[in-house]
């Protein structure tokens, strides 16, 4: 299969923040300051999660839970690699031959 | 008890939104504003006002950038490799189609006869059908069409393992409608109004007989339309309005027969292939004799022009819609059955 990786800078600031930690899509918008909008973060969040960057489930309803379950989302390995690769290329990109 | 913030929100996307919409965009971003509205519980009504205003926003705003992203993401599922069901469906239609469409046109074909009657050469006799094939095409390759995915359909799930989900069928039939529709729309106004004039002046041989409504194109039509009411002709101006808008709706009408069909084929029963195109053809004859008494009403001025033709068109359309999102549901209670 051929599959190519291609990440955007929002799908590359959604895995940073979700490196090491579990959030839901307000909180990913309250850490981003300001970078990702609550009205489009959701629509970032179910493409990478078909390109297969990030995984989803519900939250556990607890006693005295308020509404609907909240979805959590947490990088996969792939989307863990993606962000790698495009942290050594943006670094590549960034090297300047010592004098 | 109160309801809880975006329920009602909530119900009203369950039933417009697909469920990958719901489940990806509608479902977190209303537990978010439930939450953030609930952790708002001391803070003052102005504040939670704030907060709900935001989360309707964020609701609309996503479910904006989320529509136009939807058409392209159906057809790369449909149409994206050999396999997809789109390609396969539409394989399989084809030469259902073809045979179908060669079934309708006999009849058609046979009503002029009268022709060879009056036309001995047969080189002229061959011409002059070639000039009515295009308003014969008009009338037989919706009805042709349709049947055709309807047995395509019945087909694939015969053959295939596992049954597709009849959603997965009707995007490609609808997408396939759509090129039908484009296609009967430059028949309508291009080839159609040629086509006619030619026979008009190979049969009555002056080259140059005056167009009726019927040999314009829509910009020739809304012409002699705006012309007729210059003058005080409301009756000229009725027939030309008429033909104008037959030109369009006749095309919008042709997107509802492939999910249609679709529709029809997917409920099991017996004799589902037979009960498929006498059912698709029924639902034609209706179409076809409501769009004609609207027609004559509109040019005999009882009626609108654009009532005359829209309405049938409108009606038929909003049933395959709802027909085509009730589908799941029909398909069960007839597996059950």
């Amino acid at each position: 299969m051929n599959t190519k990786l291609s990440l955007s800078s929002k799908e590359a600031l959604i895995l940073e923040l979700l490196r090491g930690r579990e959030r839901y899509g307000l909180e990913l918008v309250a850490a981003s300051k300001g970078h990702l909008k609550r009205g489009t973060v959701y629509v970032t969040l179910g493409r990478m999660e078909e390109k297969g960057y990030v995984e989803s489930r519900l939250e556990e309803s607890h006693r005295g839970a308020i509404g609907l379950p909240r979805r959590l989302y947490r990088p996969t390995g792939l989307g863990l690699r993606a962000l790698d690769l495009l942290a050594i290329a943006r670094e590549m990109l960034t090297w300047e031959p010592s004098r | 008890m109160t309801a809880l913030p975006g329920a009602f929100a909530l119900a009203l996307c369950r039933r417009l939104c697909s469920g990958r919409a719901f489940d990806e965009i509608v479902t977190p971003i209303i537990a978010d504003l439930q939450h953030e509205h609930g952790n708002a519980a001391a803070r003052s009504s102005w504040a939670r006002r704030w907060i709900l205003l935001r989360g309707y926003a964020a609701l609309l705003r996503a479910l904006g950038v989320y529509a136009p992203l939807t058409p392209a993401r159906h057809v790369r599922e449909c149409w994206a490799g050999s396999e997809a069901p789109g390609w396969q469906l539409l394989r399989c239609a084809t030469p259902r189609a073809a045979a179908a469409l060669a079934i309708v046109l006999l009849p058609l074909v046979w009503s002029q006869r009268y022709l060879a009657q009056r036309v001995q050469d047969p080189g002229a006799l061959l011409l002059l059908m070639l000039y009515l094939m295009p308003g014969f095409l008009i009338v037989a390759v919706p009805i042709a069409l349709a049947i055709g995915l309807a047995l395509a359909v019945i087909r694939l799930d015969r053959t295939e393992a596992q049954t597709r989900p009849t959603q997965s069928r009707v995007a490609p039939a609808t997408a396939v409608s759509i090129v039908m529709a484009v296609a009967m729309f430059v028949l309508m106004n291009d080839v159609i109004p040629r086509a006619n004039q030619a026979f008009r002046e190979y049969v009555g041989r002056p080259r140059d007989i005056p167009k009726g409504s019927r040999e314009m194109t829509m910009s020739e039509l809304g012409r002699s339309a705006r012309e007729a009411r210059a003058r005080g002709d409301r009756h000229a101006a009725f027939k030309f309005d008429t033909e104008w808008h037959k030109k369009l709706a006749i095309p919008a009408a042709c997107i509802a027969w492939g999910p249609l069909a679709v529709v029809i084929a997917s409920r099991r029963r017996r004799l589902r292939g037979v009960v498929s195109a006498v059912g698709l053809l029924s639902a034609y004859a209706v179409y076809f004799l409501a769009v004609r008494l609207a027609d004559q009403a509109a040019v005999a001025g009882r009626l609108w022009p654009a009532w005359g033709w829209w309405i049938p068109v409108a009606v038929l359309l909003v049933a395959t819609a709802a027909a085509a999102s009730s589908t799941e549901s029909l398909r069960a209670a007839s597996d059950r059955g």
